[in-house]
């Protein structure tokens, strides 16, 4: 019985989990993609419909088979050596996704999350759309590239534009970040360069607060966060230092929908963002599939890293 | 052909998405590219602002195979040298989504190669 961790190497969670899972007796080994293929050896063996053999990294040897549950953290990329082509580079990428990726991936163990299943939730047209299936309020929101159907949507009341992937991006030497953006007639009235990609704008929805919740397995803890700064109250993650942090239970509906709407992304770890409105409807903005939660465990003292470690000792059932 | 492989290949296990939680690569040299002028620059990239530093710097850090956790220079692991731990009050403006770590972008998809190792 192994839990195998898929991590960088600098992340104060995943040495946390590496604690907490000692502390259970659990054998546990860490594994960063990024090692592939200088610092990490795959031989693996089809014997009887799975995958058996071995992964060897530095210090560790872990056996295919012992794994019984995995925790997709955050590995990096595979780094090809320095000597390749640019083609040749790219054919070593190719086959390490799909041999030892795909190796990885078929393993029939319990995952926090499955990388596929990360990869289908990374859409939030289509949380959105799947939010409201299950029975959660959501937003009126447009996607175009159009200017006048972003003009005659903000026409109709306090609208708010934010992208739909990373909000950061690396540029002129540095990177750079995005928060929400209330819209008004400056942003409205130069729209060059919205016609160059999808952009979403949504109607502003009147807060009392907002909801973080974090959901493992079964378990939901939900995080109410209040701004108290202009900037923090369009986008709490632009003031960190202006947020006070309290627990807060959701009501029944609500919880009933965040749970249906994990299953049916098959995510067994997610954080979900919710606005709370002065009449106390709770409207789902988005699931963030590998959404962090260590600063809201340290915020609030519930236990996080504990229940996610549980969950992986437990493994698959 | 190749540019639109290379959107996922570079993803370690993933379906063909391109949309995957990777991290960034530590030690990945920030990419020098120049703003398009506004006339064709996405306007969704008008509120981009130079990521804040936390203050936070790590001396020196090596990763531990042996003990499977970041040490410092002295060995001590970080987590129990609350150097990199992701409290509150410490937290980086980088994303709330992704918080602690300044180099964890949620869903980064590397569409360029970056420098080997």
């Amino acid at each position: 019985m192994t839990v195998l961790i898929l991590a960088r190497d600098l992340d104060a969670d995943a040495d946390n989990m590496i604690t907490a899972l000692h502390e259970r007796g659990m054998a546990v080994y860490r594994v960063n993609t990024a090692w592939f293929p200088a610092r990490l050896r795959l031989s693996a063996s089809l014997r009887g419909g799975r995958w058996s053999g071995q992964l060897c990294i530095p210090a560790h040897t872990v056996e295919l088979e012992e794994i019984h549950a995995v925790w997709y953290r955050s590995p990096e990329a595979y780094r090809m050596p320095a000597e390749l082509s640019p083609v040749e580079r790219h054919h070593c990428l190719r086959e390490a996704k799909y041999g030892l990726g795909g190796v990885l991936a078929s393993l029939p163990v319990l995952w926090v999350n499955h990388p596929s299943r990360l990869a289908d939730a990374a859409y939030k047209p289509v949380q959105l759309v799947r939010a409201h299936e299950y029975g959660l309020s959501v937003p009126e929101t447009v996607i175009t590239n159009e200017p006048e159907s972003v003009r005659f949507f903000a026409a109709a009341g306090r609208t708010i534009t934010k992208l739909l992937g990373a909000n950061t991006i690396s540029e002129e030497g540095c990177r750079k970040l995005s928060w929400t953006r209330m819209l008004g007639p400056d942003n409205l009235d130069d729209l060059r360069g919205f016609d160059v990609t999808s952009h979403l704008v949504q109607r502003w929805v009147p807060k009392s607060f907002e909801v973080r919740v974090v959901v493992i397995d079964d378990h939901l803890t939900a995080v109410k966060i209040k701004a108290g700064s202009p900037d923090s109250s369009i986008d709490w993650r632009s003031d960190y230092a202006a947020l006070t942090y309290e627990l807060i239970e959701p009501p029944g509906h609500v919880a009933h929908g965040i749970r249906a709407l994990m299953r049916s992304f098959g995510l067994m770890y997610g954080a979900l963002d919710f606005i709370v409105s002065p009449d106390g409807e709770w409207v789902f903005l988005e699931v963030n599939a590998g959404g962090q939660y260590g600063w809201l465990e340290a915020a609030t003292g519930v236990p996080l890293t504990g229940y996610l470690a549980d969950v992986l000792t437990k493994g698959k059932q | 052909m190749i540019a639109e492989l290379t959107s996922f290949a570079e993803d370690p296990i993933a379906s063909d998405s391109a949309q995957f939680p990777l991290a960034r690569p530590m030690g990945t040299p920030d990419n020098t590219d120049i703003p398009s002028h506004d006339s064709v620059r996405p306007w969704g990239l008008r509120g981009m602002k130079i990521l804040p530093s936390t203050g936070r710097r790590i001396r020196t850090w090596r990763y531990d195979h042996e003990r499977q956790v970041a040490v410092d220079g002295d060995g001590t692991p970080l987590n129990k040298t609350e150097m990199v731990q992701p409290t509150a009050d410490k937290v980086t403006s980088s994303d709330g989504d992704e918080g602690p770590m300044e180099d964890y972008i949620y869903d980064f998809a590397p569409d360029v190669p970056f420098p080997p190792a």
